[in-house]
């Protein structure tokens, strides 16, 4: 896996651009470890970590231009849990940018959440902006719940909130 | 007032500050991101975030200062009052008083310099100016820069002729003239003198710094000492042949192409309007900016106010912001401070803040080899830095090793501190 210290890690994303300018108490931090020695065991610890925690209180998350959610891509269980999980090729097109488009040195699977994961969550709230995700938004909430579009399953949470810009509705048949 | 606790950590080091609110210098670049250290060490946040998940102790609120690592000084004669090469007797006392005086004006560490002297001062003085950690006493000393007495006549400036030596047994004739080498940092030398490439070569090897200066080289003897040694040009126009277009001497090797693939040459500079023509400045710093290095040559009289006063073995005078050798028009030194150099520096040659700060900072660290923990704000490094009034650059607080060593009353309202309130923190963190 990535190293924790690489500026691509996970880790290092969150610490820049959430943890170190909120008042989060280092403890309650809970990010899965790509370079554990044993991953299943990892992912498996993470799901009771959740559980001990008191489940999750509110999932924020994106949407993928193939509307994955988190790294669930498509043709990912519905009822997926904490995983690890092989990525599609766009996934990594689409990622290599941050890897000075070498695609050899993206890294090929991630530990991920799964939907089922999610589901258990008492909010979800997903984040799409641009004209580039308005096809997969369109996926997610005009059309079935499918596994190809794995953010669609969150049509059937209780309490789902999708926030988008302007452009992320060009596809919608509904005018709202 | 800024109020470090003594607090032990998981880390081991010593108490966790945060800096926030400021603009810091790191990679090239003024940003406004935070600034960690553990006891006298600038940390990683993220490090300490995910691996030892624990908080600051303290933080402090910088409103909106720079913080730029603690100025370098590689050439310093003396200053209020102290003449390293002529009060012989006091030395001890001497290098106290200025290394307390500089961190007034954001000089973290120095190299105590004298100027060409008798054999014996060496030997009484050298040994009071070897490495000394900084601290609340003082600026850091990073050992001498005996500058002579391996020099050209001809060239001596304000250096007394009857002081100079030749290198007639080679390094022996360094031995025996210094005797105490491993109090010297850097050396200044003519290169042109018999046996001056033998003797570069040999320093080099023993690891101390070698600078030409006070010379009368053509561009061709100092290529070759570069080529055998040498890394420094003391400053650049002073003492030395004047630029000439057809061999443009020692001012010719910002241009040359005969140094050692990938080698920067540094050139010292005494930015205070009086020992160059700001033009002369911008030509050279233009030509070859990545080997500008910022040098006050400040002389006993620096910090002191009109009047009369003794350098090496010479008296010189004091009148407004220029010294001269008494009855003469030469230079003697200059009574200007590393901030106001850079002040100048910067309104003069309209280079950008970053680059004017490291011509003080980053480029003498790496001249010495010292830039793993010295002149820059890089994890890892010595926690020496200073703030600054943005615009001004005044030196609003200095500190060194994670303590703060010198605190202007001017701004004291700038900086507020607070004890950190985490819960997470052993309660033993509150005396």
């Amino acid at each position: 896996g990535l190293p924790r210290e690489h500026h691509e890690s996970y880790h290092h994303y969150m610490w820049s651009n959430f943890f170190k300018h909120v008042d989060i108490q280092p403890q309650n931090v809970h990010i899965l470890n790509g370079n554990a020695e044993n991953l299943v065991e990892e992912c498996d610890q993470y799901e009771k970590e959740i559980t001990k925690a008191g489940g999750i209180e509110l999932f924020v998350g994106g949407i993928g231009p193939d509307g994955h959610v988190a790294f669930n891509e498509p043709g990912s269980s519905l009822v997926s849990r904490t995983r690890v999980k092989t990525l599609a090729h766009d996934t990594i097109i689409a990622n290599a940018r941050f890897f000075d488009n070498d695609l050899t040195q993206v890294p090929k699977q991630a530990l991920t959440v799964g939907v089922g994961t999610v589901m258990d969550a008492r909010e979800v709230m997903i984040l799409i902006t641009g004209a580039h995700k308005a096809p997969a938004l369109y996926k997610a909430i005009e059309e079935g719940v499918n596994h190809m579009w794995t953010v669609s399953a969150f049509q059937q949470h209780p309490r789902t909130l999708m926030i988008c810009d302007e452009d992320a509705t060009l596809e919608l048949k509904v005018k709202t | 007032m800024v109020n470090m606790k003594n607090s032990t950590t998981t880390s081991g080091n010593g108490p966790i500050v945060k800096f926030h609110n400021c603009l810091i210098l790191r990679n090239h670049e003024l940003i406004n991101d935070e600034l960690w250290i553990s006891g006298s060490n600038i940390i990683d946040p993220e490090s300490l975030f995910y691996n030892e998940k624990i908080l600051p102790d303290q933080v402090v609120d910088c409103k909106g200062a720079i913080i730029s690592p603690g100025f370098i000084d590689v050439q310093l004669n003396g200053g209020f009052g102290v003449d390293f090469s002529y009060d012989v007797d006091t030395v001890n006392v001497g290098i106290m008083t200025v290394a307390k005086g500089i961190l007034a004006h954001g000089v973290t560490s120095f190299c105590p310099t004298l100027v060409s002297s008798h054999p014996h001062v060496y030997t009484k003085v050298l040994p009071h100016l070897k490495r000394c950690v900084g601290g609340k006493h003082g600026a850091e000393v990073l050992g001498a820069h005996v500058e002579g007495p391996f020099i050209n006549p001809e060239k001596k400036g304000a250096h007394d002729q009857a002081t100079m030596q030749t290198f007639k047994n080679g390094m022996e004739s360094i031995r025996e003239v210094y005797q105490h080498i491993d109090s010297i940092c850097m050396i200044t030398l003519a290169p042109e003198l018999p046996n001056a490439i033998k003797v570069c070569i040999e320093l080099n090897e023993i690891g101390v710094i070698v600078s030409v200066g006070h010379s009368m080289a053509n561009i061709a003897q100092g290529e070759l000492a570069v080529n055998n040694g040498a890394s420094f040009i003391t400053h650049l126009f002073n003492a030395m042949l004047p630029f000439h277009h057809r061999d443009p001497g020692l001012v010719g090797l910002l241009g040359s192409e005969n140094l050692p693939p990938g080698k920067i040459i540094y050139y010292g500079i005494i930015a205070d309007g009086n020992h160059t023509h700001p033009s002369t400045t911008r030509i050279a710093y233009r030509s070859y900016p990545k080997g500008i290095v910022l040098v006050t040559d400040a002389c006993s009289a620096m910090g002191l106010s009109n009047g009369v006063y003794h350098i090496g073995q010479q008296v010189i005078e004091v009148t407004g912001t220029k010294a001269f050798v008494q009855g003469t028009n030469t230079l003697a030194g200059s009574v200007a401070t590393m901030v106001s150099c850079i002040q100048y520096f910067w309104a003069t040659t309209k280079c950008t803040l970053v680059e004017a700060l490291e011509a003080a900072t980053l480029h003498p660290a790496t001249l010495l080899k010292i830039e793993k923990h010295k002149g820059t704000l890089a994890f890892g490094s010595d926690a020496d830095f200073v703030f600054l009034k943005p615009n001004t650059l005044d030196v609003i607080s200095t500190w060194i090793g994670g303590q703060c060593v010198y605190q202007n009353d001017k701004f004291d309202e700038l900086i507020t501190t607070s004890e950190n309130c985490s819960v997470s923190k052993k309660k033993s963190s509150n005396s």
